[in-house]
């Protein structure tokens, strides 16, 4: 009862009538790590009803070097998962954006060879661009994004790199 | 966090001057690396350029020093090869561009840095040499794989045996894949902490365009990878990399193994031992060595010369 209660005071904090949540995104997005991989997957992304105006979201992503730089190549197989919250700037229909990302990488190295080598490290990354809306339901984001954690040649997945741009094309859908 | 310091400091100081050189560094105009006045006393083909029938048949080793370095990064092999006496011929080249002043060293690009790898392989073989290996540490690996990628040898003599010493594919230090971004501010970089002796061998100020050069042959060479290089039927790989090396990333170990395609699968092996040394078969001038890494050294001499002389 108290959980239920601490929820509905948050709700009432920003606005916000659960039953009455504004959007469902759902969409594809497009990766490209400066001087290493292609990775690409799908995103979801959920903007509550009157929060902060409508401008934040919150969503989770789902990208891979499987449905990118590994297609009928050696490169390494790498998924990414990623919890993200987006601000844009203005409800126009164009207008500036920042994400954070924070998740977690899963390298496959294909053999027991090289169990000495971290196949997994977490991920925190920042990015800043830009989002236009269309006139139907579709929504594009651009941006350029900066991984705060990389390898170390040490520790962690080496085919982290820092800077990579991104490109999101998001369905929306009321709720 | 670092990257961010880093970019800063470029916006701030934007350093793109000239480093501050002394006759004490290698990249100055007094000392020059010593292949350059004895050639014959490091490469073979300068050696023994009319070698008998029974000297063409014998191992000789052509080994490539890393990006900076110069010949010396191989002394250690030569010298335990010699004092062994395992009748295996060691050929240290020096890569285009190197050893000589920081001035040709920003002049040059990596197919200079080969050229020297590719000359003596080809003098070589004119001279009848027919047992011939490679061997490359930190950024000669990528300059010999590329031969392979290029089919260079489709129509000569194929190499019998390719060691690899911590091959760069990925540095460990991941702003190298922004110098093109950032280089042209920075003019040059400084390296870390050096040795007095290591720094007569080895450039101390790394200019912006040969990193850039040192970028564009990593990358080639990985998607050549992705793509796959087929080595010739005769030709056996070893891999060494260090799990804890400062300098190249151990990724680069799994992409050159799985890149890489010999006739057996057999005839490629990938070592990944517990150390912390950039290029182990060089230990000379290195501020901290232990009994370990000198343990280690051996071990990979061996090996290799073990694979050099080996019938297959």
């Amino acid at each position: 009862m108290k959980g239920i209660s601490t929820v509905i005071f948050i709700c009432s904090l920003f606005n916000y009538h659960p039953f009455f949540a504004d959007e469902l995104h759902i969409g594809l997005r497009l990766q490209q790590s400066w001087n290493m991989y292609n990775e690409n997957g799908i995103t979801l992304e959920f903007t509550p009803n009157k929060l902060l105006n409508d401008q934040l979201s919150f969503g989770a992503t789902y990208v891979s070097s499987r449905f990118g730089s590994t297609i009928n190549s050696n490169a390494i197989i790498q998924d990414n998962i990623l919890l993200h919250s987006t601000y844009v700037f203005s409800s126009s229909s164009i207008s500036p954006l920042v994400r954070l990302n924070a998740g977690y990488c899963f390298a496959d190295y294909e053999s027991a060879l090289f169990d000495d080598i971290d196949a997994s490290m977490s991920l925190l990354s920042l990015e800043a661009g830009a989002r236009y809306a269309f006139d139907i339901p579709l929504k594009v984001q651009a941006s350029l994004g900066y991984n705060l954690i990389t390898s170390d040649g040490s520790s962690g997945i080496g085919t982290v790199y820092p800077l990579f741009i991104q490109c999101t094309l998001l369905w929306s859908f009321s709720l | 966090m670092k990257y961010f310091i880093l970019i800063a400091a470029v916006f701030i100081i934007g350093c793109g001057g000239e480093p501050n050189i002394t006759d004490s560094d290698l990249d100055g105009n007094v000392l020059f690396d010593p292949s350059l006045y004895s050639p014959e006393q490091f490469l073979i083909s300068r050696f023994k350029p009319n070698p008998t029938e029974e000297e063409k048949q014998k191992p000789v080793i052509i080994v490539a020093h890393g990006y900076t370095a110069t010949t010396f990064e191989w002394n250690e092999f030569k010298h335990y090869v010699d004092s062994t006496q395992a009748d295996v011929l060691v050929s240290q080249v020096l890569l285009g561009g190197h050893g000589r002043t920081y001035q040709e060293f920003k002049n040059s690009s990596w197919r200079d840095w080969q050229t020297s790898i590719i000359d003596e392989y080809q003098l070589l073989v004119q001279a009848g040499y027919r047992n011939i290996s490679f061997a490359g540490s930190s950024t000669g690996g990528p300059l010999i794989v590329n031969l392979f990628a290029q089919s260079f040898f489709k129509n000569s003599i194929e190499p019998k045996h390719v060691f690899l010493i911590d091959p760069i594919i990925v540095p460990s230090n991941k702003s190298l894949s922004m110098i093109g971004i950032f280089g042209p501010m920075l003019g040059y970089i400084e390296s870390g902490e050096m040795t007095a002796e290591e720094r007569k061998h080895w450039y101390k100020f790394r200019p912006q365009e040969t990193l850039q050069e040192l970028q564009d042959i990593i990358t080639i060479t990985r998607k050549d990878l992705e793509s796959g290089i087929r080595f010739p039927n005769s030709t056996h790989v070893s891999i060494y990399k260090s799990l804890y090396d400062d300098v190249v990333d151990r990724v680069s170990a799994v992409m050159l193994y799985n890149g890489i395609e010999t006739q057996k699968p057999e005839m490629k092996k990938v070592s990944l031992p517990h150390s912390g040394i950039h290029v182990i078969t060089r230990l000379e001038g290195r501020a901290n060595v232990t009994e370990q890494d000198r343990v280690l050294q051996k071990k990979v001499f061996d090996e290799m010369i073990q694979d050099l002389k080996s019938k297959q």
